[in-house]
């Protein structure tokens, strides 16, 4: 029979010399002392070799090649980077770096120490005429084991029974090892372990083998096992992860490039930044683009926008930014989390309703792995994370926290006076639990519900006094949202999201011995909203992201109140409080579209248009915002971007309240325009910087204007849509992936964001104005299971109005001030160095962890605001942070 | 953990001033317009006007009252010094003085003897006299102004502002101290309303510790008197360092006015006037630096009176004291009282 012809590529390794080190190479000299001489005492040995994909064109071409290849391995034998020393084109050199790059070696060894080399080697493409190959043998018994065509975790013969099996797990969490290369040393034969972690050798015979185990993530295992005749044996292989932490280490995701500029943080980034209190929303603000927010706060300040313009959306759903007691820790538990993306401006159409940025948490889908959990403990609250499995298709996560400053809080407060009471019980707690129901073919299904409760209850009551206090608040927020996920087939996804909320603030106001409150305030606000979202590739050059948005809210107000708004003159009269009822409801649709179209291997154009309608408080409205993104690859590092679109927020719907607002409130509108480019000249370095213009108009500004009825009487016109914000500059992001023992990021930022109220009112710098910000993120592992980190921050100061003289007014018997210029001045430069060191107890099944992060370890003064005296002749700097050490406790398991 | 972030902040952020109850240098301590000759005195005026069509500059002119204005200041720490003053009638700019670019006037201007070593009192004092062609003029091209800039202001009343202007005699202008009082002009709109009559007091108790009053306290009929009065100076009323002193005002009847305003509705709106006392001294603490008032959001409403702590005076033989309380209603009434206790080892 005649043969066929194929194609083969293959390798031959030679290692020529090892150039990361001046010596020349030469075996050990046994009766040498052991002194370090920089000696390679062994040449690493290919493990693993990737045979490469023949470049279809030069194939047919009938073209052959032979690609030398530099391979810089590291001291466990993984590559770290393939460089081709003599190009020879046709695809075959990027073929042969993808091959190398997945070698896996037995390292050299330096001394008779694993060490780092670097080695060259020859891949050579080319084309044999084969004969059609025999049936197939009857399978050998004994040590000959076939090539598997099984499944990636066995190896061996598939047609023989089992005889070695076994699990890789992580040590520390248990945590099942996927995609760990697990190899018999002495027969060659290597699987790769599924996603539970399991590899089967088939037909082995008895013997003694050793075990090698290999995942670039964690420290190479070899084991010896022996296998007796006719036996079977199951063996666990528990690997250490590098550096000792057993959390993950990923800087930043591959994108399905939708948007122009995204920054992703995955969950363990989100725990060991200095500073941050391992609060998600604070570490996103030192990436570029971000102002930095005074006091700590977790304000989210992108781009020179207000706060309340940057949406956060959980899943695709939007929550409002929530943190415990004033602006304490997020109530967003980072165990529940899967990564953070950051879109500081011309983001995606399926973020809608904001013009200023938008930042999406997605959340972390529960396992059938195991029973895993986490605690946590420091001086104020202490806080936990489960997941298990309840069925084989059922997993469940919780996570929960209760602060504790009630219980101690009696010991440091004085007590109260003979007769009188004085209690003082600020407590808060979150939880949040997710359910995820595997469907197999039918796609997954989950349900995801958190929650939240700040309360705070002051009594203070002095017998002697005719004054006392009985206050309570109490803030709570809730949220429940379903998910469900299937394939649509090929490359496309369809996703279907309802969700459901109810946030509620009570405050209630009374003298301690009243019988009921005095005053009161209650706000319930319960929105209901779905997504709907097709995704993925529907055709090899076009990726497309479309979907519904519909959300529902209203929001009740039962007010207990003193009521001015029908006062003419108002200043000092003392009103009594009155009962007062409002609601304010909203309903918007929106439907979006962005469509990424391949124009060319280089050229990708990404056209998005967002369609909303609202209906405001009875009002209707609508907004039409298209937008394009185009990117284009100059080479495989370096990607030019430019994007321009239009951005739209509807108002608040209180603004159009008939009362207190105004029924002809519209939306807001910006427009969002840059240029910039992302440089990625390695595996573990990149660069990504960005010139941007937003121009945000039709802004919805408060006015102290009043007109005249057709009946002669008057209103407040309460709001108008006036205002003005534009904001310019330039940011740039260099970054350090993860590797196994560093990472990091630089990120600098120049803006100038100013604005104006009103049509005929001058330009003014905003409030957060920061010309310049920079954060620097550097976080070492130097072994033995250390960690230590440390974040730089320095930023511009924030305008201020100078304060030149003092009115005293005779009227109230205080001082007015007499201010200069508005925000001519600028709060000094700000700098603060955070650090933070964790040490982790490894054990199999679980570990611990113990951290101290100090804010501000330099004691450096910052003055975050001016406070003066009653008649403004002296002043004196409110300062931020001091050094504050937080010492904590982790267990994972 | 953040609790105590920012518990170290608020720690971080106290500063260390003057107490403002505690009268170290020149200030002013009190302004007060008495308009018109009537008894008791009032502080604004109301005047009968059609705001419907704008108002006739012969009818504002008519109605428009003779307004007496009053400064308290007090000057004790520094070197003896004449002060010189001056009140300019006009309106606000938006940082509380005098916009000199709308229509305004000097109504009076002079000098005064220090007024903590004069034996008698000695107060800026001057007379706004719309009869005066050049007042009177200036005074209705404000209302005017304001009627056609802002009718609700208008309707709600128009507040002219009287800023006073004071310094040493013998230091730059640039020192001058600045205080600003409002002048309330208004329509008669509701037919109700009625011009505000100053609040006053009919005396004020005292009792030392708890126990009995201040011998020889001199405002018991809620008149004032000067530590350098020589009165005064032969009979002292006297407490002992540390004393606390309970000072408690008595109000006269009526001070509480019940008044008509219009809403912005159309309708007519009936308030009851709270009233609120300042308290200063030139030495020793207060308990309450501001007492009476509205009801807070809690509805606590304090009690009127303030205990002020006789200061340790070291080696000297004795320490005058002057105090002040300055009674306020919520428009622009005032009434001050100025009396002097001494405290003796």
């Amino acid at each position: 029979m005649l043969g066929r012809y194929v194609a083969i590529a293959f390798c031959v390794i030679a290692i020529c010399a090892p150039l990361a080190f001046a010596q020349e190479a030469r075996p050990p000299d046994p009766q040498a002392p052991p002194t370090p001489t920089g000696v390679v005492t062994k040449q690493p040995k290919l493990l693993q070799a990737v045979a490469p994909e023949y470049p279809p064109d030069a194939l047919k071409a009938g073209k052959t090649a032979d690609v030398k290849v530099r391979i810089r391995i590291d001291a466990t034998g993984v590559v770290l980077g393939v460089d081709v020393t003599q190009k020879v084109g046709d695809g075959f050199d990027e073929a042969a770096i993808a091959a190398a790059m997945q070698y896996v070696f037995d390292p050299a060894e330096i001394d008779g120490k694993p060490a780092p080399i670097t080695v060259e080697t020859v891949i050579h493409f080319v084309i044999e005429e084969t004969p059609e190959p025999d049936p197939l043998p009857i399978p050998p018994v004994g040590n000959n084991p076939q090539v598997n065509t099984g499944p990636p975790n066995h190896a061996g013969n598939d047609k023989l029974p089992v005889t070695i099996e076994g699990v890789v797990v992580e040590r520390g969490t248990r945590r099942k090892m996927p995609g760990v290369i697990v190899s018999i040393v002495e027969l060659g034969l290597d699987a790769v372990t599924a996603e539970d972690g399991s590899f089967y050798f088939h037909g082995v015979t008895e013997g003694k083998y050793r075990i090698l185990a290999v995942e670039d993530k964690s420290e190479r295992l070899l084991r010896e096992v022996t296998l007796q005749k006719r036996e079977k044996i199951e063996v666990r292989l528990w690997m250490r992860p590098k550096g000792g932490n057993p959390y993950e280490t990923v800087v930043e995701g591959e994108r399905e490039v939708l948007e122009v500029t995204r920054r992703t943080l995955q969950r363990q980034q989100l725990t060991s930044i200095p500073g941050t209190f391992g609060d998600p929303i604070r570490v996103i603000q030192t990436m570029p683009g971000m102002q930095r927010a005074p006091f700590g706060l977790g304000l989210l300040l992108v781009r020179g926008s207000n706060p309340d313009d940057t949406g956060i959306f959980v899943n695709g759903h939007e929550v409002p930014s929530l943190f415990h007691f004033l602006g304490g820790p997020s109530i967003f538990n980072v165990e529940m989390l899967e990564s953070l993306d950051l879109y500081p401006g011309g983001f995606p159409a399926r973020f809608g309703r904001k013009h200023g940025g938008a930042v999406a948490l997605e959340l972390r889908p529960t396992k059938s792995d195991g029973v895993h959990g986490s605690a946590k403990v420091d001086f104020i609250d202490a806080g936990g994370y489960v997941r298990a499995p309840l069925t084989k298709n059922l997993s469940f996560a919780f996570a929960g926290r209760r602060s504790y400053i009630d219980a101690f809080l009696g010991f440091v407060l004085p007590d109260p006076p003979a007769g009188g009471q004085r209690i003082v019980t600020p407590v808060y707690y979150d939880f949040a639990t997710r359910f995820d129901y595997n469907l197999h073919e039918e796609g997954r299904a989950s349900l995801f519900a958190i929650g939240s409760s700040d309360t705070l209850r002051v009594v203070d009551q002095d017998p002697d006094s005719a004054v006392s206090t009985d206050l309570s608040t109490a803030i709570k927020f809730f949220r429940v949202i379903g998910g469900y996920e299937r394939s649509l087939g090929g490359d496309m996804k369809l996703s279907l999201s309802p969700a459901w909320g109810r946030d509620t603030i009570t405050f209630t106001g009374a003298q301690a011995e009243a019988a009921g409150p005095f005053t009161s305030i209650s706000i319930v606000n319960s929105s209901l909203s779905y997504r709907a979202r097709i995704a993925g590739r529907p055709h090899p050059k076009v990726a497309l992201d479309t979907g519904l948005d519909i959300l529902s809210r209203i929001t009740k107000y039962d007010a207990l109140i003193p009521v001015n708004d029908n006062l003419i003159n108002a200043q000092g009269v003392d009103i009594p409080p009155s009962r007062l009822f409002r609601g304010a409801s909203t309903l918007g649709i929106g439907a979006y579209a962005d469509v990424g179209i391949d124009v060319n291997k280089r050229l990708k154009l990404i056209p998005s248009l967002r369609l909303d309608t609202y209906i405001l408080d009875g009002a209707q409205r609508a907004s039409i915002d298209p937008r394009m993104v185009a990117r284009w690859a100059y080479d495989k590092e370096l990607t030019l971007k430019a994007y321009v679109g239009e951005f739209s927020q509807p108002p608040q719907p209180e603004a159009l309240d008939k009362r207190f607002g105004n029924p002809d409130v519209g939306i807001e509108h910006a427009t969002h325009m840059g240029v910039g480019y992302e440089w990625k000249p390695d595996r573990l370095w990149s660069v990504d910087s960005e010139i941007y213009y937003v121009r945000r108009r039709n802004l919805v500004v408060f006015s102290q204007d009043v007109v005249m009825n057709d009946d002669g009487t008057f209103s407040a016109v309460n709001f108008l849509n006036e205002g003005r914000r534009d904001s310019f500059g330039f940011e740039i992001l260099v970054k350090r992936e993860i590797s196994e023992h560093a990472f990091g990021w630089l990120s600098y930022t120049f803006s100038n964001a100013h604005q104006k109220q009103h049509p005929d009112s001058e330009w003014l710098k905003t409030g957060f104005d920061q010309p310049h910000v920079l954060n620097a993120v550097a976080s070492w592992k130097p072994g033995r299971n250390w960690e230590l980190g440390a974040r730089f921050q320095l930023a511009s100061g924030r305008p201020d109005t100078p304060i030149i003289g003092a009115t005293y007014d005779a009227d109230d018997g205080g001082y007015d001030p007499v201010r200069g210029a508005l925000r001519s001045v600028r709060t000094p430069l700000f700098t603060q160095l955070d650090v933070r060191a964790e040490k982790m107890w490894l054990y199999d099944t679980w570990s611990l962890g113990l951290y101290i992060d100090i804010i501000n370890v330099t004691n450096a003064t910052n003055v975050e605001a001016t406070q003066y005296d009653y008649r403004y002749r002296e002043s004196a700097p409110v300062t931020g942070f001091p050094i504050l050490p937080t010492l904590g406790l982790r267990g994972t398991w | 953990m953040r609790a105590l972030a920012m518990l170290a902040l608020f720690a971080g952020a106290c500063g260390t001033f003057e107490e403002p109850s505690i009268v170290l240098d020149l200030r002013v301590i009190a302004m007060r317009t008495d308009v018109g000759d009537s008894t008791p005195t009032k502080a604004d005026q109301v005047l009968d006007v059609d705001l419907t069509e704008e108002p006739q500059v012969g009818d504002l002119l008519a109605q428009l009252k003779e307004t007496d204005v009053t400064a308290w200041v007090a000057d004790p720490g520094g070197p003896e010094s004449r002060l010189v003053w001056s009140m300019t009638l006009c309106l606000p700019d938006d940082e509380g003085r005098c916009d000199r670019t709308m229509p305004h006037i000097e109504f009076g201007a002079g000098e005064i003897d220090d007024p903590d070593t004069s034996t008698s009192f000695q107060r800026p004092f001057a007379k706004i006299l719309p009869t005066d062609s050049q007042t009177g003029q200036t005074i209705v091209a404000m209302l005017l102004r304001e009627i056609r800039e802002n009718p609700v202001n208008a309707l709600g009343g128009v507040d002219l502002m009287i800023e006073l202007r004071i310094g040493r005699s013998a230091d730059p202008r640039e020192n001058d101290l600045y205080a600003a009082k409002k002048l309330r002009i208004a329509p008669r709109i509701p037919l109700e309303r009625a011009p505000n009559t100053n609040p006053n007091i009919s005396g004020i108790e005292t009792a030392v510790n708890g126990l009995a009053a201040v011998p020889g306290f001199a405002s018991g009929g809620g008149q004032s008197i000067r530590c350098s009065d020589p009165n005064y100076q032969f009979a002292k009323a006297t407490v002992s360092p540390g004393d606390a002193v309970t000072l408690f005002p008595n109000e006269a009847s009526e001070t509480r006015e019940n008044y008509a305003v219009p809403g912005l509705d159309g309708n007519t709106i009936v308030l009851e006037e709270s009233v609120s006392y300042q308290w200063l001294g030139t030495y020793g603490s207060w308990s309450d630096e501001t007492t009476g008032g509205g009801h807070d959001l809690l509805g606590n409403q304090s009690l009127l009176g303030s205990d002020w702590t006789a200061p340790f005076i070291g080696g000297r033989d004795f320490l005058d004291v002057s105090l002040w309380m300055i009674q306020r209603d919520e428009r622009f009434g005032v009434t001050p009282i100025e009396t002097c206790i001494t405290v003796v080892p």
